[in-house]
């Protein structure tokens, strides 16, 4: 979990921000707390969050712990979700990468701006929270695709045995 | 079961509290061991990112030119990316000499920095990371520049890293003057937009700064010079800003505005000057 964590957030960090999108970065961290959140139990998507949370606000200027709260927000949310749905499927990590980027830059934008850390019009939330759509939907199944890759390499899950010829 | 999760479900709670409700001196302690502790892997990854950026321009530089038969086209691609190549360490060199002659010229005392990342993990900020820290003697709130004028001030300050909050942050406040007319100002970032300035480049959609409360009698004309005042304290008086480009009465119609556009070329940071005490 902490290598996939470190390596999201120095990807993310490294990326250039987006400037079509309202100059957002791939959400590649929170594609990670919600590959635990959705392929895990409740203990490592917490444990996820915090950890996640915490290593995004130590890379950016952001006080420490306001990530982490957004970021267990879209843990819970999406860990409640776990039963009902196939994590396996790209639909469910397109659609829940999507709803969490957007969910956690509103509650993001919103706590900044109300502490006053952050000088930002609304309008600029918007436009991020869409750009952020976009690109959660986009990079969150990669992120799914690598973690689980290598959970499967080092042994945490088990590998994936065809039955019948099917996986 | 049902217990053991309520537990942890609990023990995260108070964890994000307690994150919350972190002194200032401990939270900065904290992030400044991220910050140093990734420091490594952000090199590794600067570089590579840089050498993969060259590559791209190299091959896409060689596209051209289909109707030349296949041994040709490799050979001039191949000679045009080892041209390209050249091209881009000569103009590096030249870069560094220029800041080399900068630095030279200048009184102040400056420490030479090379911009890492842009942006944070999550963009809402215009900052920039410097492979510079306290080990070289940088510290909160010192004027950054290039060669042509100023960048910034630094934040965040970790052994080896210091971030920069550049003046177009919209919470980046500098004390300027108009060298012209000797009227002072606020001057503020201006952000970003869906609609921007696109002569600010690559920042697309970054408005431009703007100057507030300057005199009302004074006449300001576009391409007037603007430095920093030293009023504020922070940046030391004389630092080249930019140039006005519009001026107006503001809404109060008490003071006048004015657009500035920078005199750096903040779109592509890749090396700049921290201002020593």
């Amino acid at each position: 979990m902490g290598f996939v964590l470190i390596a999201a957030a120095l990807a993310q960090v490294m990326w250039p921000p987006v400037a079509l999108l309202g100059r957002v970065k791939p959400p590649l961290l929170l594609a990670a707390v919600l590959y635990y959140a959705l392929c895990r139990d409740t203990g490592a998507a917490l444990v996820a969050a915090v950890a996640g949370g915490i290593l995004h606000d130590a890379l950016s200027p952001a006080p420490l712990g306001y990530t982490a709260f957004c970021f267990c927000m879209a843990a819970w949310a999406a860990g409640r979700a776990r039963d009902l749905v196939m994590s396996d499927s790209l639909v469910t990590q397109v659609f829940f990468g999507a709803l969490t980027a957007v969910l956690v830059t509103v509650l993001l934008g919103i706590l900044l701006i109300r502490a006053e850390v952050l000088v930002s019009p609304a309008e600029r939330v918007v436009w991020r929270a869409g750009g952020q759509l976009v690109l959660g939907g986009l990079v969150t199944p990669a992120v799914f695709l690598l973690a689980g890759a290598l959970d499967r390499l080092v042994g945490n899950v088990a590998r994936r045995e065809p039955i019948d010829g099917f996986e | 079961m049902v217990r053991g999760r309520t537990y942890l479900i609990l023990a995260v709670l108070v964890a994000v509290v307690v994150l919350l409700n972190l002194p200032a001196p401990v939270a900065r302690r904290v992030e400044a061991g991220a910050a140093d502790n990734l420091l490594p892997f952000q090199n590794v990854l600067t570089v590579l990112g840089r050498r993969a950026r060259a590559a791209l321009r190299a091959v896409s530089g060689g596209a051209g030119g289909r109707e030349r038969e296949a041994a040709l086209r490799l050979e001039v691609a191949s000679l045009r990316a080892a041209l390209r190549a050249l091209d881009g360490l000569e103009h590096e060199n030249a870069a560094l000499r220029r800041l080399l002659d900068f630095r030279k010229r200048s009184e102040l005392r400056l420490a030479a920095c090379e911009v890492m990342s842009r942006g944070g993990t999550d963009g809402w900020w215009e900052v920039v990371r410097l492979d510079r820290g306290t080990a070289d003697g940088l510290k909160e709130g010192l004027a950054v520049m290039t060669a042509d004028g100023l960048v910034g001030r630094t934040r965040a300050v970790s052994r080896h890293t210091a971030d920069v909050l550049l003046i177009t942050d919209p919470s980046s406040q500098v004390a300027c003057r108009v060298v012209r007319v000797d009227a002072v100002g606020i001057l503020r970032g201006g952000g970003v937009s869906a609609g921007g300035d696109p002569r600010l480049d690559m920042l697309a959609g970054a408005r431009p700064l703007g100057m507030d409360y300057i005199r009302k009698d004074v006449q300001l004309a576009p391409g007037d010079r603007v430095v920093t005042s030293g009023l504020g304290g922070v940046f030391p008086a004389g630092l080249p800003v930019g140039r006005v480009e519009r001026v107006a009465l503001d809404a109060s119609r008490l003071f006048q505005r004015a657009e500035i556009t920078p005199a750096a070329d903040l779109a592509r940071l890749r090396y700049v000057f921290v201002v020593l005490p």
